[in-house]
């Protein structure tokens, strides 16, 4: 999730774009960006209907880092 | 929040995704944690286990465990004299995560002179799969990786030559190319004046273009010894232009083979690599029949070696 996040265009993707990627459904993957949002690690926007996911700008560069 | 696209780079494939997972997995406890820190605080220079054991609040045994898990997973390496040393990648991937990354990068443009060493040897290794700008920028790249992240830059030129390393030899084998093709022999003596020399010649010889020779001496003479040209020559085996010359650390490091004749404990050991160590007299001082008897011995070494590398034998060395 987190290399999509970085990789993505736009810096931000929304959770049905990651289920889509990752090949798990919705639930799945809201529950473990949960996780990554609780520990500050990922940041969530909610636009209308959708929720839009990014890097914490201040682990941006660990996040880098680490899938280097 | 937005932020703009940092790399042009695929998203992690999912095995690269269950590798990295492997490796944090091994990580992901205090101890463990603990360990790397101090581990990558060193910059790669290899700590004491007896150290390491110091102000870690755990059970020696619980200590062990977590450093074989590390080790198992590549972040930490092993070091002669039961010491362990950070691997570049543990360096460069978990230093910022670890917080232990230098707040001011290094110098961009200052390269040290011994960084130019390790791209020529690298080169040198390379030279059948990567040209020599890609092995340079690997290196360069390598050692700024290293650099923005390290806290001591002692070590860093070696460190970067070990990374880099790792990095081609991953890129080869992702090209679907083997490193194997070319094996790096290094031959060591004493004086890299007679022995060294009669079994590089010979090697080279024999292997032509399919093999790496280098050689180097503990306590190098000022020149190769006369007769060995002359003992050579009578073999119908070239002596190359080469000159005694001591031994290096960069030199054991690029090798896969390392032959040490009567030098044994003088020759850094690293893992990895294949040591041999062949029991001949030092043919210094001695006359030409004793001379002969010693290039016969060696040359009878040298040829079970290549059969063993599956190097070519004569009809193809051109060289």
């Amino acid at each position: 999730m987190l290399s999509l996040i970085l990789t993505s265009d736009s810096g931000e993707v929304t959770i049905g774009e990651l289920a889509d990627a990752i090949g798990f459904r919705q639930p799945t993957i809201t529950h473990h960006a949960g996780i990554l949002v609780d520990d500050g690690v990922v940041e969530r926007s909610v636009r209308g209907r959708q929720v839009w996911l990014s890097i914490a700008s201040d682990r941006l560069g660990a996040v880098r880092d680490l899938l280097r | 929040m937005r932020h703009a696209p940092t790399t042009a780079a695929p998203p992690i494939d999912a095995v690269g995704a269950r590798s990295l997972a492997t490796r944090l997995a091994a990580v992901a406890d205090p101890v463990a944690v603990a360990l790397l820190r101090r581990l990558v605080i060193a910059s790669g220079r290899p700590v004491a286990d007896a150290d390491l054991h110091d102000g870690v609040e755990a059970s020696a045994e619980e200590i062990d465990d977590r450093i074989s898990a590390m080790v198992r997973v590549g972040l930490i390496l092993p070091s002669p004299g039961l010491r362990h040393r950070a691997a570049p990648d543990a360096i460069i991937t978990l230093a910022t995560v670890l917080g232990v990354a230098a707040d001011t990068p290094a110098p961009r443009d200052e390269l040290p002179p011994a960084l130019r060493r390790t791209a020529e040897l690298l080169t040198t290794r390379f030279a059948s799969i990567f040209s020599e700008e890609t092995v340079r920028r690997y290196v360069i790249e390598s050692y700024r990786l290293l650099a923005e992240r390290a806290t001591v830059t002692a070590h860093l030129p070696t460190l970067a030559g070990r990374f880099a390393t790792e990095r081609l030899g991953a890129l080869a084998s992702a090209q679907g190319l083997t490193l194997a093709t070319t094996p790096e022999v290094l031959f060591v003596c004493t004086r890299n004046a007679a022995r060294s020399q009669i079994a590089a010649a010979s090697l080279r010889h024999l292997g032509g273009a399919g093999v790496h020779v280098r050689t180097a001496g503990t306590t190098p003479a000022a020149r190769i010894d006369p007769l060995i040209e002359r003992v050579l020559t009578e073999a119908g085996i070239p002596l190359p232009a080469e000159f005694p010359k001591p031994l290096t650390d960069e030199a054991v490091r690029a090798a896969d083979f390392v032959i040490t004749m009567g030098c044994g404990d003088a020759c850094p050991v690293y893992p990895g690599r294949r040591y041999l160590d062949w029991p001949v007299d030092d043919p210094a001082g001695r006359t030409i029949e004793e001379v002969r008897r010693v290039r016969d011995q060696i040359i009878g070494r040298v040829a079970s070696l290549a059969d063993e590398l599956g190097i070519a034998r004569p009809a193809s060395a051109t060289r």
